[in-house]
């Protein structure tokens, strides 16, 4: 094959560009759950699509790293697949779908199954950083509200739950506290990995590139997910085990399986999936469908 | 100024000798770019006091107000505020300079001991989020996270301002301007503050709710003891809850003293004018 016409970068962003995105993410190591501005840089895909983890990995990634990258819990999907042909492209990296096996993980919208272990780095896409921003419209007064530790208004949301279900409706993207200090969004991850962020090994970072915000959790620190005394978080549960592994306590996705409206419920996280089957398959188990 | 009414005025409600005022204004004033929206203002408020400050469109009470509150600078002399023990806010003598506070203090003031009532509902209430989130609002600033208590506490609140409490879940969108008013009182009063600034609470309403409703905050602020300054243009509101009345117009204090003294016997030219103006039944 011919030369490439262009010439990528390692990783993409000139190395200007990664030193931006590195410092703001050392200032969000420093500082759990703040919210730090800066300068989002344009990647070959659309704003919304997960350019702000693009631009964590791109910054944070070498050779030597291993890159998975999950939409959804799925390794298969569109938006999956394409951005880890992206880094094998233009960092020549080593990319897996396995989980234990990556050290950088980016995701949109879900944490694995499989435990995360130390050295591992998550890398969320996240859309509105602010999780203030439902509540109250202006960017001042939230970083505001966010310096002077007012976060009586985030109450209000999980009061108006309380008081028109009966309990939370919150599912997704349900609002944490840091370190005790800074309220933050976890991403629209939903409430059912919230546990998995409190005293995670690993180090989790969040690129919200159309919002310009970058923000980050260290390995082993305090994430309580907000409620009252009377009616603490609840993580969501799933009744049934998973339709192809029966893997139980784990996330499921409703899969539609004809017009008449039969449903199936399997994991979302395919790795997982696959690894529960295979074990099953080899320990000669039938698995229920 | 009439200092001789205020004080014999404070001295008759207020005999206990270690009282002192809870706001003390010395030559406050603030600017609107070179020209003043306020100037040279001074007077004390007592605890349990209700003060009326009355005056014509544009004659600067609400900037008078907004500067009290800290909303507005304050561009030349002071207000010295004496802060509740448990505040936290340390002051000299039991006072404190108010322009000498920071940021944080003065909204740990607006949330645990300022009540501030807008002409304007919509302006003071969150229209989308339900009545009982409205008033449950202050208390979860404050730091209560049991939604039980805080449950209790907005249908008590509700019932105290005549709204029924099977309205405790539906929005104030949904509540006619009375209602969205008393709510407005509500949700400035659950945390039991210990001044309220009212900025003309009653104007916009129609006068049979206007009579309700002064009724209404009359006997909470008796019950409650507390502090009220009511920015308001009606004579009759001033009359009928306030102790003591500020008269101004271009933004000074043009005639002070007892609400009835003041609407009974005014002395300054332009009270005058504006007394005779009441249409007389």
């Amino acid at each position: 094959m011919a030369e490439p016409r262009i010439v990528y970068n390692e990783g993409y962003l000139d190395e200007q560009t990664k030193r931006v995105v590195r410092r703001a993410l050392l200032k969000g190591v420093a500082v759990p759950g703040f919210q730090v501005p800066f300068a989002s840089r344009e990647v070959p895909m659309p704003r919304g699509w997960g350019t702000g983890g693009v631009q964590v990995t791109a910054a944070v990634i070498g050779p030597e790293d291993t890159l998975k990258v999950i939409d959804q819990g799925a390794d298969d999907t569109t938006n999956a697949v394409s951005i880890r042909q992206f880094f094998e492209k233009v960092v020549n990296v080593h990319t897996t779908t396995h989980t234990e096996a990556a050290t950088i993980i980016q995701t949109r919208h879900r944490i694995p199954e499989t435990p995360l272990a130390e050295g591992q780095i998550m890398v969320y896409q996240v859309p509105i950083p602010e999780p203030l921003r439902f509540l109250e419209p202006r960017e001042t007064e939230t970083r505001r509200l966010h310096a002077l530790e007012e976060y009586g208004l985030m109450y209000v949301k999980l009061y108006e739950d309380i008081a028109r279900y009966g309990h939370f409706v919150t599912t997704y993207d349900y609002p944490v506290m840091v370190n005790g200090r800074y309220v933050t969004a976890p991403s629209p991850i939903p409430s059912f990995d919230n546990p998995k962020m409190h005293q995670s090994p690993a180090l989790q970072l969040f690129g919200a590139g159309r919002e310009k915000r970058i923000y980050a959790i260290p390995p082993y620190t305090d994430v309580e997910s907000l409620g009252f005394e009377d009616y603490p978080f609840e993580p969501q549960r799933f009744e049934q085990p998973c339709q192809i592994c029966g893997a139980e306590d784990v996330y499921l996705d409703e899969v539609v399986m004809d017009d008449a409206g039969a449903v199936m419920y399997v994991c979302s996280d395919t790795d997982y999936c696959q690894k529960t089957a295979e074990a099953a398959a080899a320990a000669g188990q039938e698995i229920p469908v | 100024m009439s200092l001789h009414g205020m004080s014999l005025h404070s001295m008759s409600l207020h005999s206990d000798a270690d009282e002192s005022a809870l706001l003390t204004v010395e030559g406050a004033g603030h600017r609107y770019g070179q020209q003043f929206g306020c100037q040279d203002v001074s007077f004390d408020l007592w605890p349990g006091e209700v003060l009326a400050i009355v005056g014509e469109s544009g004659s600067g009470k609400s900037t008078l107000l907004g500067m009290l509150s800290q909303r507005l600078t304050t561009d030349e002399g002071t207000i010295r505020y004496r802060p509740a023990d448990s505040s936290g806010i340390t002051a000299t003598a039991g006072a404190v300079d108010l322009a000498s506070l920071s940021e944080r203090d003065i909204r740990r003031l607006w949330r645990t001991e300022w009540g501030f009532v807008h002409q304007n509902a919509a302006d003071g209430l969150r229209m989308h989020i339900s009545a009982g989130g409205n008033i449950c609002e202050p208390l979860m600033a404050n730091g209560a996270r049991h939604y039980g208590q805080l449950r209790a506490q907005a249908e008590h609140w509700l019932e105290r301002v005549e709204i029924p409490s099977h309205r405790i879940d539906d929005t104030p969108a949904t509540f006619s301007g009375g209602m969205r008013q008393r709510l407005q009182i509500a949700r400035n009063l659950v945390f039991a503050p210990r001044l309220v600034f009212m900025d003309e609470p009653t104007s916009g309403l129609d006068v049979s709710v206007q009579a309700r409703l002064l009724d209404l905050i009359r006997s909470l602020v008796a019950d409650l003891g507390l502090s009220v300054i009511i920015v308001t243009h009606d004579l009759a509101v001033a009359r009928l809850i306030s102790h003591r009345t500020l008269v101004m117009k271009d933004g000074v204090v043009i005639e002070s003293g007892l609400t009835d003294r003041v609407l009974d016997d005014p002395q300054a030219a332009y009270t005058q004018l504006l007394v005779s103006s009441i249409l007389q039944g």
